[in-house]
């Protein structure tokens, strides 16, 4: 019942949240909170790998580039609809994510780690090269969203995709939340942690292991390709430089902050990781000062709170409306 | 009675350490059959054959007539063998029922999609599997504990969470790694008379490693001793300990 009623508070404020901030004509932080949702997806794809195959991705800005690249590329010059090139730009990026996890099977732990920022560099320096589908350093303008514009018909123009894109990045990521908690506990998510726990056993309980082990590269993959689609589309343009290292940095920063194996923690994670630095800035004037902020905060939560904002008691209450990961009766 | 299992000739060696060395035997069913012998002896390493987790340089397994080396590692608890390790395997992060739950792993058949949209079909099966375990807990008599976090728990505990994860694959042949390793005096009578009662139930073969010479004798209806990867003596429990090549790798040659 109690759980009920916080369910339904979050709810609302959720829903009415963006009517507020354009209400404060604060258009810009509109924008960065759309790309918090889409940095949860990103942050909780990443969680996946770690938490439930002990596997670390250092690449995770490629796959967002391969997710972005793809959705942008069906809707331009196939014109296919936009959820389902969307979608479709997720089933690209878990390509990838299967064939890199062919040679990953070979690799454990930081080396596997490696192998993947490898993956990370490999990538963003490769598009440009396909200059006649990716346009080069120059890149391509990706359509946005409108589909809840009617809800923001009485604002002006400008800012009526940011809002269509809050409520399509808020679905999405409600729907990668339920997909994530309900495979953890299912046969699958068991399965993810005997072979995480111990290999040959888990062989000789029936689970196929390889199998296991490329079908969690392909989750993983697919949902970092479905937030590089959303990025693409909130953005409404892509190129090269977007998808550097910072962008597979970020998730970890993100994941570590809000508390790994929780995904209420990569959420949070995002928020703060994402708007820290543009608080810090409004009341402190030295320039690189919010980074420097943040990398501190970052180390104080490793020290006192090593499994991260999620495991203290505030943050607790908040995060008992989102769904959760953690596996406990 | 019929043979379930069938070794002939099996050889492997790492390195230049032999591990197993024209080893052969065979096990019929529904006995207790235990291996015996001193530590390096190999019988670990028969286990990790038989359920091929290491390939023998050379020989054959065959189970229920089937060439058992052809199967991958992955499909041998589908033929029928399940089994115990003697450093317990409990997976962490997973509380006791979801231990058990993956025995029933390869019985299942929802798979990623229909797990990560919870599905009708994924829902019942997940509950029918849950009912399972919770039988098979509270049968071992550790259903209290069927929350709890299984890495968590005594070693007592955790043998027994690791035979029920195998009683629950319903195999035909069960190999325990040293089940009563670790046990106080009670804990192993007790074992042993639940193995004995598992073994009527279900119509088990029991092929058991154990260094508890007494355990042994009392539970074991066959006894296959083995020194430096070679068969030294096999028979009924009265003959093994009357055995002079038996007596002799235990307590060394020079002995009065």
């Amino acid at each position: 019942m109690k759980k009920k009623s916080i369910f339904l508070v979050f709810g609302i404020v959720l829903l009415v949240f963006p009517h507020i901030l354009l209400g404060l004509v604060q258009t810009k932080l509109l924008f960065m909170i759309n790309l918090v949702l889409i940095y949860s997806i990103l942050t909780i794809s990443m969680n996946f790998l770690l938490a439930y195959t002990g596997q670390l991705s250092l690449g995770h800005g490629a796959f967002m580039a391969v997710g972005a690249y793809s959705s942008t590329i069906f809707t331009q010059t196939l014109g296919l609809p936009l959820p389902f090139s969307i979608i479709l730009a997720g089933m690209v990026t878990g390509l990838a994510g299967y064939l890199i996890g062919l040679p990953a099977l070979r690799l454990k732990g930081h080396y596997l780690a490696i192998m993947t920022l490898c993956f990370g560099i490999i990538i963003p320096e490769a598009i440009p090269l396909w200059k006649s589908v990716t346009g080069g350093f120059i890149g391509l303008e990706s359509p946005k969203f409108h589909y809840f514009d009617f809800i923001f018909s009485y604002r002006s123009e400008s800012t009526i995709p940011d809002g269509s894109a809050y409520y399509v990045c808020l679905i999405v990521l409600a729907a990668v939340c339920f997909f994530t908690s309900n495979l953890i506990n299912s046969r699958t998510g068991r399965a993810f942690s005997a072979l995480t726990g111990n290999e040959s056993a888990a062989k000789s309980l029936g689970i196929n292991v390889v199998r296991y082990k490329l079908l969690a590269f392909f989750y993983c993959a697919f949902f970092a390709g479905i937030a590089g689609a959303l990025y693409a589309h909130l953005i409404g343009y892509i190129e090269p430089d977007q998808f550097n290292f910072w962008m597979s940095v970020f998730p970890l920063l993100m994941m570590f902050m809000g508390g790994v194996g929780s995904n209420a923690g990569c959420i949070i994670g995002a928020f703060v990781i994402m708007l820290l630095p543009d608080l810090v800035t409004t009341f402190v004037a030295i320039p690189n000062m919010p980074y420097i902020l943040l990398s501190l905060s970052l180390i104080l939560v490793l020290v006192f709170l090593p499994n991260g904002i999620v495991s203290s008691r505030p943050v607790v209450f908040i995060s008992l409306a989102l769904p959760e990961n953690r596996r406990s009766e | 009675m019929s043979e379930l299992l069938d070794i002939e000739n099996l050889s492997l060696s790492f390195g230049g350490l032999a591990a197993l060395q024209d080893f052969s035997m065979s096990i019929r069913e529904k006995t207790i059959h235990a291996l015996i012998g001193p530590n390096g002896a190999g019988k670990s390493t028969l286990f990790n054959c038989i359920s091929c987790l290491v390939c023998p340089d050379r020989g054959k397994i065959h189970f229920k007539g089937m060439d058992l080396l052809r199967v991958p590692p992955y499909d041998i608890i589908k033929h029928g063998i399940s089994r115990t390790y003697q450093n317990i395997v409990m997976f962490p992060g997973l509380t006791v029922e979801q231990n058990l739950m993956i025995g029933l792993h390869h019985s299942m058949k929802s798979g990623s999609l229909r797990g990560g949209l919870r599905t009708k079909f994924a829902r019942r099966e997940e509950k029918m599997v849950k009912e399972k375990a919770g039988a098979i807990a509270k049968d071992l008599g550790i259903a209290e504990y069927r929350y709890r976090p299984a890495v968590e728990l005594p070693i007592g505990i955790q043998r027994l969470v690791e035979l029920g994860r195998s009683l629950l694959a319903s195999p035909r042949l069960l190999l325990l790694d040293e089940p009563a390793s670790g046990l106080n005096t009670k804990e192993k009578i007790a074992l042993a008379e639940c193995l004995i009662k598992y073994k009527q139930k279900y119509e088990l073969t029991l092929l058991l490693i154990e260094h508890d010479i007494d355990f042994v004798m009392g539970l074991a209806q066959e006894i296959t001793v083995l020194n430096f990867g070679m068969k030294i003596a096999e028979g009924t429990p009265d003959q093994i300990q009357n055995n002079k090549k038996v007596v002799e790798a235990y307590l060394g040659d020079d002995d009065v």
